[in-house]
């Protein structure tokens, strides 16, 4: 099995999400969430919402005290990348920020 | 709502008038801010997270004063900061790898080492130096301390003030409050041509929530009972001052994913799950049940906006009087399980979309500011800061210069 882009069994159903988006760090999150088209982003956040719960769910079970398993690491990632793009579904309408500085002069360190 | 009293506000005795932008755009005022002001002030440079046992060092610009700062931790755990400077010529000590951990440095020029003391302890072929004493050719020193995690350093080892006597009343106020159980999870960095009044004022009140903000955060923030977010209040020290933010919209419908982060643990504005009981009396001393967070601008270029369980600090680094380079670190409580991890990110994310939102406006105010349309300009009393900290600037160059 590939563990660079499988997801524990329960999520399964969200594999093909994970080339795109189960992503290491707001950087590149928030490049994935520039470089993506809208409808695109609303499909990754849509099919993303209807398993959120479950997903935090899971991922509540296991403490920031033991690093993550690599499927759980894929599944966290992918779940950041969600909240990566709530902004721009939820508020924006748009994978930028509308009237924004621009965001290449805008660095995100860390 | 209702405005500020205006006995707080003459009783400052900031007037009510415009004013004037010379400040803002004059090189002749920023290079006497430079060498009066940021020579000679107490200013942040790190967070304790980033040299926390013996043998750390982290390497900070000081881009306002053209130099860098050696911060290190030595072998008693005692902080030491030093000019990352060698004291043969001139070259920088630490090049490369700006955090680690070591006993000691060594000048990749001559092989000049110094030790975590920053004293100069090996000089390679030293016969060769006449009338040279090694002591007196340590690493050049700056005095630093720290305050809620914050390290502040002066550009002289003998600041005229500690650091406690600088920070004075904001200490006595808001010390052993939220900051000191934080810890960073975000840092961004923007150079930006604006200059550096201008650009902290875009953080000192709430007046522009409702038209900058809108797409992103009126929607939580303006109240029909508060419809231009007022401040809760203000209090104006001798150099510093703090603002208390207000929020909170008992009719915002939440996104489904502020429901999420509600229920998972991400952290909010507000009370949140923790309450006010256990802020200093110095944050949202009013105890005003739709509080946000309070502005503590610590003069006069690091600014820490305090929530209950959050926190944001703002570098402003001057390096002309129309360019800015600005560092923002974000602070959160340790996530004890990954959900909290995941929904933590959402505030992390939000307000990065913000600050984008906020600093879009600086750059075309300071060009039309440069064009000398405006000789100066009218603030409300809900921009009492900012007239403030133009006053505590004039005074303090007024006072250099006598």
């Amino acid at each position: 099995m590939n563990t660079a882009t499988s997801l524990p069994a329960e999520f399964s159903d969200l594999t093909d999400l994970t080339n795109d988006w189960a992503l290491d760090g707001m950087a590149a999150l928030n490049r994935a969430r520039l470089q993506h088209s809208m409808a695109e982003i609303d499909t990754f956040y849509q099919r993303m919402l209807e398993r959120m719960d479950a997903i935090m769910s899971y991922l509540q079970g296991l403490p920031t005290s033991s690093p993550l398993a690599p499927m759980d690491r894929n599944l966290y990632q992918l779940a950041c990348a969600y909240m990566e793009v709530a902004p721009a579904v939820e508020l924006f309408r748009d994978p930028d920020v509308p009237d924004g500085f621009p965001a290449e002069r805008f660095v995100i360190l860390e | 709502m209702s405005a500020l009293p205006t006995t707080e506000l003459t009783g400052a005795g900031l007037g009510f008038g415009p004013v004037p932008v010379e400040p803002c755009v004059s090189p002749a005022y920023f290079a006497a801010e430079r060498e009066h002001l940021f020579r000679k002030a107490w200013m942040n440079v790190a967070h304790r997270s980033e040299v926390p046992n013996p043998g750390d060092y982290v390497v900070k610009p000081l881009p306002t004063l053209g130099v860098e700062v050696l911060l290190v931790r030595d072998k008693a755990g005692q902080l030491g900061a030093y000019y990352n400077v060698c004291t043969h010529r001139n070259n920088k000590v630490v090049r490369g790898s700006t955090r680690g951990n070591c006993k000691g440095f060594s000048c990749g020029f001559h092989g000049w080492r110094y030790d975590l003391q920053g004293r100069l302890v090996d000089v390679p072929d030293e016969e060769q130096f006449i009338e040279f004493d090694k002591q007196d050719y340590g690493l050049r020193q700056l005095a630093v301390d720290s305050w809620e995690n914050f390290i502040f350093v002066f550009p002289t080892p003998d600041p005229p003030m500690t650091l406690r006597q600088w920070l004075g009343e904001i200490d006595v106020d808001i010390a052993g409050g939220p900051l000191t159980n934080l810890i960073p999870t975000a840092r961004f960095r923007a150079e930006v041509n604006v200059n550096w009044k201008v650009f902290s004022d875009a953080f000192c009140e709430g007046y522009h929530v409702g038209y900058i903000h809108k797409r992103s955060l009126a929607g939580s923030f303006i109240s029909e009972s508060n419809p231009h977010c007022h401040i809760a209040g203000v209090r104006l020290y001798q150099h510093h001052s703090i603002v208390s933010i207000l929020g909170g919209n008992p009719k915002h419908i939440p996104t489904p994913t502020e429901l999420l982060v509600g229920k998972f643990g991400g952290g909010s504005y507000g009370a949140g799950a923790t309450g006010f009981d256990h802020l200093p009396k110095g944050l949202n001393p009013e105890r005003d049940p739709s509080w946000n967070f309070d502005i503590v601008n610590v003069f006069p270029n690091f600014a820490v906006h305090v929530g209950a369980d959050f926190a944001y600090s703002y570098n402003f680094w001057p390096v002309a009087a129309d360019r800015t380079i600005w560092d923002v670190a974000i602070y959160q409580r340790p996530p004890n399980n990954w959900s909290e991890a995941v929904a933590l990110n959402y505030m992390r994310v939000l307000l990065r979309d913000s600050l984008r939102e906020d600093v879009n406006t600086t750059e075309d105010a300071q060009q039309n500011l440069n064009a000398g349309i405006m000789q100066a300009i009218p603030l409300s009393q809900q921009e009492v800061v900012l007239r403030h900290r133009y006053k505590v600037v004039e005074r303090w160059l007024a006072q250099a210069e006598q």
